[in-house]
């Protein structure tokens, strides 16, 4: 029993975060025009092998598993990178388990990306539903990728009938929405292990770990700058409490995010308790921190160039994707007993 | 990252399973003033008999010498297969005696530390005064050298167990000049010496066998009942606080994940007025649900707090997060029940004496105030608050 990281995994996690801070700031997001990584960007992180590190040596992947997928996933909420890197992660492992591996290997490479398909109406649905979608993180994106504890497809960007790019709630990124989906061209593939569905919990829940721990950190250092009645208003227990609740929810987010991708990469039977946990803890911690650290930063917490809020969306967006925290909330409750 | 057992630990669970399945006592502990003393120490004895005392203490003072690993197996068994809390055998096992072990002289030691292991000591801890809460350095209770003795005046305040303990963990100011924490003394203090006055202190469910307030009037101690340095007993105090919030929760993590299960089985099948299940209520769902996870969490928070301790010299904060989680979680899922139990809150049955027992978690062994401080300082590295 370790749930600490390997030395290895601490390299993965420090030539992560070695490389993001130089490339992709979280900071950026503040002056960024864009909404889709440029093609070098893009390919840089391709590079990293970041895309196909889970995917096995034959399928042209690094063969490692998805805790190191969910550490390098945690620096990504750090930094804010955009969620089509979830989607073509995911979107990696869903044509490997489809046999379409030259698709595979264009999403491995950064040739294509894949944005993040959520229905209308959110829920979730046996087969791709047909029915109207919002798209997130559309930008460059070729493809977009879709899924529920029922399965994952992939579809691409054509597939989507009447898609129409709107104003974005998050304006760092594309939001589409459509109408429809043509089925008959998407990739799909039911989840009958469930290991899809336990695998995306796990990304998830990194992206919203590591988006707590930021906002965390952020609102920790402007407490210590931030001078009133003569001190930094870190020194008021008014504003250390809630920053110490924000602690400890990254504690049990990251945690509960450990356990669960053992979990998944060892096949333990909780692995389905403890995927849909890590999700919501990790949901709640993304989302009531960045809360909280709108409050802190006072009056600059409610503008566009202070951090809390990009961190807000973040959260919002990945409490959305793949069903949402309601299926994994539905799913703790689910399970006959918690005691393992 | 792992989270296997090895053969050996496998082997110890099994071990502990099967002894619990034949040695745990039938019924809970009585509630009474007194009465439960000797429930919790003839429990204590049965484990000292079955070698199951003390499983990480060292083997010269009658431990298993094993580690972290088996002292949690130790308490998730115990805990899952309904063995009794450690009532008033906690202080002594979770306290009195590893402050012992990490600093007293071997006399010391060997006196005490079988005893507590075999069921013949009841510990107490006297640290919080009238006065002397969450400021806990500015104690007053004083205690003047005369010779080989030690004169203690004063009072100490929601001591747990003392009318019934033998022995208290006592901090007592020896040097009122000394700046606040510097002239503190840490003594074992005998209850039944003469000048010693306990007066029950009744809880909110009308429990009077738990909280006690302490009179010390010309209570003579021997000098030699001084653990540590005198003066030198805020350093002794702190060095095991850190033991209580990490370990020691989880077998209260345990009974929490059972008592969640419990609401969630009650939960689908409660029906409330309108006729529908209690759970088709969203809000109790989705409160249930952030509940069991939230719990489900718990568990890896204590084993990264291990996988953390094995990597440096001592606990960490870590600590102060588990024991705000326990305690937000613990009153949450009163709160759940009390919506459970509707009108029968009225009742003053096992579940609404427990109920208004979930309100003293955040107070007692640190206050939450205390550990966001702690977690403040010294996870976030923010400037002193207080």
């Amino acid at each position: 029993m370790d749930l600490h990281t390997t030395r290895d995994q601490d390299e993965i996690i420090e030539s992560a975060q070695e490389y993001l801070s130089r490339e992709l700031p979280a900071d950026r997001s503040i002056t960024q025009k864009d909404t889709a990584l440029s093609g070098r960007q893009w390919r840089g992180m391709a590079d990293m092998g970041w895309f196909s590190m889970g995917l096995s040596e034959e399928a042209g992947g690094l063969g490692l598993s998805v805790i190191e997928e969910a550490l390098v996933m945690r620096e990504f909420g750090r930094y804010l990178a955009p969620p089509q890197a979830l989607g073509t992660m995911l979107a990696a492992h869903l044509a490997v388990d489809a046999g379409e591996t030259t698709l595979a290997a264009a999403l491995a490479s950064g040739d294509r990306r894949a944005a993040i398909a959520v229905p209308a109406q959110g829920g979730t649905t046996g087969g791709p539903a047909t029915g109207a979608y919002r798209l997130v993180d559309t930008d460059q994106a070729d493809l977009a990728i879709g899924w529920s504890s029922a399965g994952a497809f992939l579809a691409p960007m054509d597939a989507f009938i009447g898609r129409e790019v709107v104003a974005p709630m998050d304006a760092t990124l594309q939001i589409s929405t459509a109408e429809g989906l043509d089925a008959g061209k998407a990739v799909w593939r039911s989840d009958n292990d469930g290991l899809f569905n336990a695998r995306a919990r796990v990304l998830t829940a990194a992206a919203l770990t590591g988006g707590a721990e930021a906002v965390c950190a952020v609102s920790t250092e402007y407490a210590k700058v931030r001078h009133q009645f003569g001190k930094p208003i870190g020194s008021f227990q008014a504003i250390a409490h809630p920053l110490a609740k924000m602690a400890t929810r990254n504690e049990a987010a990251l945690a509960c995010l450990y356990y669960a991708a053992v979990c998944v990469r060892d096949g333990k039977p909780d692995r389905d308790l403890f995927t849909a946990s890590a999700r919501s803890v990790a949901y709640y911690a993304g989302y009531d921190n960045a809360v909280a650290s709108m409050q802190i930063h006072g009056g600059y917490g409610q503008t566009y160039e202070y951090m809390p809020h990009f961190y807000l969306k973040r959260a919002m967006i990945y409490g959305l994707v793949g069903g949402g925290v309601a299926a994994d909330e539905a799913d703790v409750l689910e399970a006959d007993s918690i005691i393992i | 990252m792992h989270l296997d057992l090895t053969p050996e630990d496998e082997r110890f669970r099994e071990e502990v399973r099967d002894w619990l399945v034949d040695n745990i006592p039938k019924g809970r502990a009585p509630t009474g003033r007194y009465d439960f003393r000797e429930f919790d120490m003839n429990w204590q004895k049965t484990m000292y008999a079955g070698g199951w005392a003390g499983i990480s203490w060292p083997k010269e003072y009658g431990g298993r010498g094993l580690s972290t690993i088996e002292q949690i197996i130790w308490y998730e068994e115990g805990a899952k297969a309904g063995a009794p809390d450690e009532g008033c055998a906690f202080v002594g096992l979770n306290h009195g005696g590893p402050t012992l072990i990490a600093n007293a002289s071997e006399a010391q030691k060997s006196f005490h530390l079988p005893k507590i292991l075999k069921g013949e000591s009841v510990w107490c801890q006297g640290f919080s005064e009238p006065g002397s809460g969450s400021d806990l350095a500015s104690l007053s209770t004083r205690a003047e050298i005369d010779g080989d003795e030690l004169v203690i005046n004063g009072s100490k305040i929601w001591t747990s167990y003392a009318q019934v303990a033998d022995y208290q963990e006592l901090l007592v100011r020896t040097d009122p000049e000394a700046r606040k924490h510097g002239g503190i003394t840490w003594v074992i203090c005998d209850m039944k010496a003469p000048g010693i006055t306990i007066r029950a202190v009744p809880m909110a469910n009308g429990n009077e066998g738990h909280l006690n307030q302490v009179f010390y009037d010309d209570v003579r101690l021997p000098i030699t009942n001084v653990v540590g340095e005198i003066n030198g007993g805020w350093k002794v105090a702190m060095s095991t606080l850190s033991f209580e919030r990490g370990t020691a929760f989880t077998a209260r993590q345990i009974r929490l994940a059972k008592m969640v299960d419990d609401l969630v089985d009650r939960a689908k099948t409660k029906t409330g007025p309108s006729g529908k299940a209690t759970f088709a209520n969203e809000e109790i769902g989705r409160r249930l649900s952030k509940l069991r996870a939230e719990t489900v969490a718990l568990r890896g928070m204590t084993f990264l707090a291990v996988a953390k301790n094995v990597r440096r010299d001592q606990p960490g904060p870590d600590g102060s997060m588990l024991k705000m989680m326990v305690s937000r979680l613990g009153k949450e899922a009163q709160q759940i029940a009390r919506q459970l139990m509707g009108n029968d809150i009225l009742i003053m049955g096992h579940e609404t004496y427990e109920h208004f027992y979930s309100f003293a978690n955040s107070v007692g062994g640190g206050t939450d105030e205390i550990q966001h401080n702690i977690v403040a300082e010294r996870v976030l590295g923010l400037p002193k608050s207080y």
